[in-house]
């Protein structure tokens, strides 16, 4: 008796060093779109304990996260979907599954393998291995290696790229600390985060260049803004801007070849800028007594969209670097902020407000489609794969992250371990 | 469409960028400049690019001296009289100085006039509503506003800096018009 309790202890202890080892800074709640995607089951991977991370739980959360699947519980799994080492196809059919991933990690010299299959479970396909892939990883790279695994899946299964192996940049904010201001990168499920930036002073819009090796942002470290490239890396950092007045809103272009921004120096009034990094020359892009802000770019780095006043109240214009003219793009709801190009669409997310702030897609023929249904909504950031905005807003009275997908179908809140977190930036996908 | 100066000098302090810019016109632009003001933020008090920086043991850099920080209150410069009353508050998506806070701006005012080598930093801050970079350049508004109403009271451009915090430093924290109130300000710092 004493021996089994012991046992029991030693694994709670174990347990809980393994759930210490891989804290994840954002946690996640879903508040809409649960059980509305594609059912989709992930048995448990055939594993050595020594890993540190469960693949399954791994793959099933990031499935979950995209917001285009509902894989089933563990508990839904039937206890026969495996016997002898063979899949029941059809005991797992019965759960209403359209396809079923299974695999296993094992030691392979110096390295592990880490080893799928995905077997459908519907239509002609039926009982067939539709995708399966083997690729090594070391122990400190396997939760890596497990989003590796969620990409392929849901490539397969989507014809879409995955945004599981993707950072995300985010300001937070920690009242009692000596430096309350922090700039911290994590993987996009909040899980590995890295400290860039520590500051007594606020710092804001994180901006990351294509490659995913450095940032621009701005920071009023001097009491007064300035806009900084920093290397993520190696942590060495350059000022790039630190005109008189406004140094603001920086946007690295997709072509990586210009950081865009907006400086006041000329006249007092908010203009769009951008720094050419191979000519090493800025040059002035809008010159308008009302406030111009907040650019960012096309995807095909041709055209800059930006929040101007010159209409009255704020909307949504886009400057096209062909016909060197600004155009109109939003004309629903009382201003529109913050324009973000959505990869892969001609839609783009805005903040519009509409009984507060809210994040909302505006399509080609100009409607507006509201995504949430919260007040103080903020620095929406698109998935590089188009499929999700991650966003600022408030909950529980603090600030923290939230996910919606660019169908506003799928919601989550990213609550926080620590502090209040804002400005969230979603990273490039840097390895295929 | 309009053709601008080639070559404008370009005013930054401590630019690393090649100081000229290229204007390449917005068309829908216009040429109406407010050349005084961009003498505000030309010659900031006291704020010298002399910020602390070292890394930490995570390899983070750390920005700023906490420890200076935590006793800014004692190195207060400006007339005692006027140390709890430097703050101008605005009304909803405004930057009008309502009237009575005439009566702080003159006291400010009237000291700058007597003692020119004063120098003060009008902070412009917005409530949490609106986009962080949208709020940051109606904070600028803000401490523009009551810069040029210093200026119109008779204090030299000289004396006066601008920055804004846009809603990046509330007084207040917390999610309602109660708050929100306390944070659509103008802080006036010497």
């Amino acid at each position: 008796m004493f021996k089994i309790l012991n046992r029991l202890l030693l694994t709670v202890a174990m347990l809980f060093l393994v759930a210490n080892q891989a804290q994840a800074a954002l946690q996640i709640e879903i508040t809409g779109g649960i059980n509305e995607g594609r059912k989709i089951a992930v048995l448990p991977f055939s594993q050595p304990d020594n890993i540190g991370v469960d693949v399954q739980a791994v793959v099933s959360a990031d499935l979950m996260r995209s917001g285009k699947f509902s894989p089933l519980a563990l508990s839904q799994i039937p206890q026969n979907a495996v016997t002898e080492g063979r899949l029941n196809v059809d005991v797992m059919a019965q759960t209403g599954a359209e396809a079923v991933v299974f695999g296993q990690v094992y030691p392979d010299n110096n390295v592990y393998q880490v080893e799928f299959q995905m077997v459908a479970l519907m239509g002609a396909q039926k009982g067939q291995i539709i995708a399966h892939y083997r690729g090594p990883s070391g122990i400190e790279t396997m939760r890596q290696a497990a989003h590796r695994v969620s990409d392929r899946v849901y490539k397969h299964l989507t014809g879409q790229d995955g945004a599981f192996r993707t950072r995300i940049a985010y300001i937070v904010y920690k009242h009692k600390d000596p430096y309350p201001y922090q700039l911290m990168t994590a993987d996009y499920d909040g899980f590995n985060e890295t400290a860039i930036l520590r500051s007594t002073q606020p710092i804001m819009t994180p901006s990351w260049s294509p490659d995913g090796t450095r940032l621009v942002y701005v920071s009023f470290e001097q009491r007064k803004p300035a806009i900084f490239v920093q290397d993520i890396y190696s942590k060495k950092r350059t000022k790039l801007a630190s005109y008189p007045g406004l140094n603001s809103s920086p946007s690295w272009s997709p072509d990586g070849t210009k950081i865009a921004m907006t400086l006041s120096y000329q006249g007092g009034q908010p203009d769009i800028y951008y720094y050419d990094l191979v000519n090493k020359q800025l040059v002035r892009v809008t010159d308008n007594p009302a406030i111009d802000t907040e650019p960012t770019w096309s995807q095909d780095s041709k055209s800059i969209y930006f929040t101007s006043e010159r209409g009255g109240r704020a909307q949504i214009y886009r400057f096209d670097f062909d016909t060197r003219r600004s155009e109109r793009m939003t004309f629903q709801g009382n201003m529109n902020l913050s324009a973000k190009a959505i990869p892969g669409s001609n839609s783009i997310i805005v903040i519009t407000q509409q009984n507060g702030y809210r994040v909302a897609r505006m399509d080609v023929d100009g409607s507006i489609y509201m995504l949430t249904t919260s007040a103080l909504d903020e620095s929406p950031s698109v998935a590089p794969n188009g499929s999700m905005v991650i966003y600022s807003t408030v909950y529980q009275g603090r600030k923290g992250l939230a996910l919606v997908s660019a169908d506003g179908r799928f919601k989550a809140n990213l609550p926080s371990t620590s502090g209040e977190v804002s400005a969230p930036c979603w990273g490039p996908i840097t390895d295929k | 469409m309009k053709n601008f100066g080639t070559l404008v000098t370009c005013m930054a302090l401590a630019c690393m960028v090649s100081a000229c810019t290229s204007s390449s016109g917005d068309s829908s632009g216009s040429s109406s400049t407010l050349v005084e003001d961009a003498t505000y933020g030309g010659n900031q008090a006291g704020l010298g690019d002399d910020t602390q920086v070292t890394m930490g043991q995570d390899g983070a850099l750390m920005v700023g001296d906490p420890y200076a920080e935590q006793n800014e209150s004692l190195n207060y410069q400006g007339p005692e009289a006027l140390r709890e009353n430097n703050t101008i508050y605005f009304n909803y998506d405004s930057e009008t100085i309502q009237d009575q806070y005439v009566g702080v701006m003159q006291a400010h005012a009237q000291y700058l006039r007597d003692n020119p080598d004063a120098r003060i930093i009008i902070e412009g801050h917005t409530d949490e509503r609106g986009t962080p970079e949208y709020n940051i350049a109606l904070g600028e508004r803000r401490a523009r506003s009551v810069a040029r109403y210093m200026q119109n009271l008779g204090v030299d451009v000289n004396q006066l800096s601008i920055v804004s915090y846009g809603e990046e430093k509330p007084a207040e924290v917390g999610h309602s018009e109660a708050f929100w109130s306390k944070n659509r300000r103008a802080v006036i710092n010497y």
